[in-house]
């Protein structure tokens, strides 16, 4: 229901107000989307879909034509996967009555898969939001036209979400009166002007929380970790995450003196800008001598510092340093705009020139970033995209009742150097109900995972292999889950998790359009003991070798089969060279079978090259027989169980049953007895250990998913 | 008289000197601005009450920057570092926010 909103001449649809008139047309700006889950009908878009965004889950525009402060723009935002986004701006020009057209000037994102280089906008207007719609038409040169009608959401373009807390004593005063103090412009509208006001009309929906005090010591300054903490412990919506949200605290004054008059001071830990101060004992509390009203002057350096440090949240520069360290787009300095993120003492004529025709208004460009500019750039607590804040904009329940869990079969998320990392990921039901869920939903290629190395950007999990399978869909109790592992390490993206260092990883699983999102997990991988073993890692660390790895073991990628011999033969005792033994010996166990280039007609032909068992198990056994404990803590339990079933049943195939016996035995003798964090190894994986032995050599005996 | 004197924008853990007439009046190591606050270091000089010479260095970007002023109609000075320059303004007052 839209709230009568003098700033944006809304009408309150639903209360039936009898209106003297005929009814006005409201501005035509605002938040417009595609309705969810809409692929025909008048409202699906017509043209291809940018490639690499499909599905699209949700598309957005922001049209900015009219209104307060029109920047003659349209902005949209395409969402494909949970990391496949596309952001664009283009700048309007009217060419007849709710019609505008211009070019994109701005793209950001997966822009590849975005060709169009124009737009043409149709609005139609409606005294009711019901009837409001946008259609945009995309256009690029030598690509098919791309038509879109964008249903009206809302005449804000974000939404974001004020607390005001106070120092015990201080009073937050949110509001003043524009025409109390005498210098200001003659065309200046007197009303009482509040700080939710002020953003609304930059384009912000704008909610607030009661303020509480701050408890503090009379005469107590505060430092900036101090208010950082007070922060954590007095905000109500705190929380170490991107939001739309940020907490505002009226102090008394900064420890270093009245100089400060108010400062953005999060730019601590991870997520910066969510916590802004003003200090309202400092230099804004002292008038200039001879002021008309110093009262008035006061409430309004008060005012205006309070909302210049809100603006800080919203990532905004200051006026006469906007072309300074790295702007989202090149900007011009502004050194005499009459912006509040601008100094008023510091424009030729000094604090009277400036509010003398100060309009409490944020600059052009200004308002552009705050209602067009990527979200990440503009949100509180963002940063860099994926970095910390990877699923910000993925599709979460509400109320979750599936949980997704990363972790590791050892006790700390240590992994060697050269060790692969092999992550078990385990989908609980957290809810009362049953959920059908895909029983290949955690399977490598089914999930998104985020690999995300401390200071670097964050890069995505591409597995090797692409699976088309029917869904295999079961039920998951409440209380049950399931599980899987991937392989963290490699991928088609290259070795992502490989360098000592720390890392980040993140995943999501996708059941029924909705993303079930792990926590975050971290892990560190260990420098190199050796200059040998970085040497060695530069063979070990290619597209051919993980390859080798993740597949099990080839017969025909040798230069990948070469580097793990090397490794087994140079570093015996380091856990790669266990990971190695498997990928050698694996291809061993079987008949293996190669298509092969035939001569005359057929083109092509089968060879055979068979088992040799004997060889496989001198390989296989030092690591899942005599290292058995260290390979399956670097393995991770379901990958060594698997292996070790497959490996057994292979040997025992070819006549090795005495081989597979071991190998199993040491699976079971070994994971009977593990627990990691106090959690011992599940009984029903120890049962089907067991089942496999019994089975060795006998003719029904189960065969292991290869 | 006292002289403010601010250190403002474009400092990255530089050494500045500030000398009056001639004479070392401050030396700051590792300057670095605050962005959010365009401040890195902030003083009060004491100066004669006539036109002088303020001398900024940055040494070991080799910048030097001569400033006259009259410290009696310009009793504040912001200075900023950009593009290898010192940039110096006279603010009504100097505050940061």
């Amino acid at each position: 229901m839209e709230q009568y909103d003098e700033e944006l001449g809304l009408l309150n649809d639903e209360e039936g107000i009898e209106r003297a008139g005929p009814i006005p047309l409201r501005p035509v700006s605002g938040l417009y989307a595609t309705p969810p889950g809409i692929t025909s009908g008048p409202h699906a878009p017509l043209g291809p879909a940018p490639p690499g965004t499909h599905p699209i889950r949700k598309e957005q525009i922001r049209l900015d034509v009219d209104g307060r402060y029109p920047q003659m723009a349209v902005s949209g935002t395409i969402s494909g996967s949970p990391v496949s986004k596309i952001h664009w701006i283009a700048r309007l020009k009217k060419t007849a009555a709710n019609r505008w057209a211009g070019p994109i000037w701005y793209k950001d994102g997966a822009t590849a898969s975005f060709p169009y280089t124009t737009v043409e906008v149709t609005a139609t207007a409606s005294p009711f939001a019901s009837g409001r719609s946008a259609k945009i038409t995309f256009k690029g040169a030598a690509v098919p036209k791309r038509t879109v009608v964008y249903k009206f959401v809302s005449a804000y373009f974000r939404t974001v979400n004020f607390e005001f807390d106070f120092q015990a004593g201080e009073i937050a005063d949110t509001e003043i009166d524009t025409c109390a103090h005498p210098t200001r412009p003659p065309s200046l509208p007197c009303e009482k002007l509040s700080i939710p006001t002020v953003y609304r009309r930059v384009g912000c929906q704008v909610t607030t929380n009661v303020g509480n005090p701050v408890p503090a010591p009379p005469g107590a300054t505060w430092s900036d970790m101090e208010m950082h903490d007070s922060m954590q412990i007095h905000w109500s919506l705190n929380a170490n995450k991107a939001q739309w949200a940020m907490w505002v605290f009226y102090a008394s004054l900064h420890e270093s003196g009245t100089n400060l008059g108010g400062v953005m001071f999060d730019d601590i830990g991870p997520n910066h800008r969510q916590g802004t101060a003003l200090f309202v004992d400092s230099f804004i509390a002292q008038p200039p001598a001879g002021d008309a009203n110093p009262a008035a002057w006061v409430d309004r350096m008060r005012f205006w510092t309070a909302v210049h440090e809100m603006g800080h949240a919203f990532n905004l520069a200051h006026s006469w340093q906007k072309s300074l360290g790295a702007p989202w787009v090149p900007l011009a300095n502004e050194p005499e705009a009459r912006s509040f993120m601008n100094y008023p003492y510091s424009v030729a004529g000094g604090q009277a020139a400036f509010f003398a025709n100060f309009e409490y208004r944020f600059s052009d460009q200004e308002l552009l970033f705050i209602r067009h500019a990527p979200e990440r750039f503009v949100q509180m607590g963002n940063a860099a995209w994926f970095d910390h804040h990877g699923f910000q904009e993925a599709v979460v329940a509400e109320e979750p009742t599936l949980a997704l869990e990363i972790r590791v079969n050892r006790e700390r998320a240590r992994y060697e150097f050269m060790e692969p990392v092999w992550l078990e990921v385990k989908l609980t039901n957290i809810g009362t109900q049953p959920r059908l869920v895909d029983g290949d939903i955690l399977d490598a290629d089914s999930l998104t995972v985020i690999l995300t190395k401390e200071g670097r950007e964050a890069r995505q999990l591409v597995p090797f292999r692409q699976k088309c399978m029917a869904p295999a869909v079961e039920a998951l109790m409440p209380g049950d889950s399931i599980y899987g592992t991937v392989l963290a390490s490699a991928g088609l993206n290259g070795w992502d998790v490989a360098e000592p260092g720390t890392y980040m990883i993140q995943a999501a699983a996708h059941v029924e359009g909705e993303e079930v999102i792990s926590a975050p997990f971290t892990l560190r991988v260990a420098p190199p003991l050796s200059r040998e073993e970085e040497y060695a890692a530069g063979d070990l660390f290619t597209q051919e070798t993980a390859r080798v790895l993740v597949f099990n073991g080839t017969r025909f990628l040798s230069g990948g089969n070469d580097v793990l011999q090397e490794i087994v033969e140079r570093f015996p005792e380091r856990r790669i060279a266990l990971h190695a033994r498997v990928a050698l010996g694996s291809p061993l166990t079987v008949d293996y079978k190669r298509v092969i280039p035939a001569d005359g007609a057929r083109g092509l032909d089968l060879d055979v090259t068979p088992a040799k068992p004997d060889e496989a198990a001198g390989l296989i056994e030092p690591a899942l027989v005599e290292q058995a404990e260290t390979a399956a803590e670097s393995m991770g339990h379901i990958r060594y169980q698997t292996v070790a079933r497959r490996l057994a049943e292979r040997l025992a195939d070819k006549g090795a049953e005495a081989e597979a016996t071991r190998t199993l035995d040491a699976a079971i003798g070994t994971l009977g007895e593990r627990t990691v964090k106090g959690r011992p190894i599940k009984a029903e994986v120890l049962e089907e250990l067991r089942a496999a032995l019994a089975q060795l050599g006998g003719p029904d005996r189960p065969k292991v998913k290869t | 008289m006292l002289l403010n004197v601010a250190l403002q924008d474009g400092f990255d853990r530089d050494t500045v000197v500030i000398r009056v007439d001639g004479a070392e009046a401050y030396r700051g190591e590792q300057v670095t601005t605050r962005t959010q606050i365009s401040h890195a270091d902030d003083m009060q000089l004491e100066v004669p009450e006539r036109p002088l010479t303020l001398e900024v260095e940055v040494p070991e970007q080799g910048i030097r920057e001569s400033l006259q002023l009259d410290p009696r109609a310009q009793p504040n000075v912001a200075l900023s570092l950009l593009d290898g320059q010192i940039v110096a303004g006279y603010p009504e007052r100097l505050g940061f926010a």
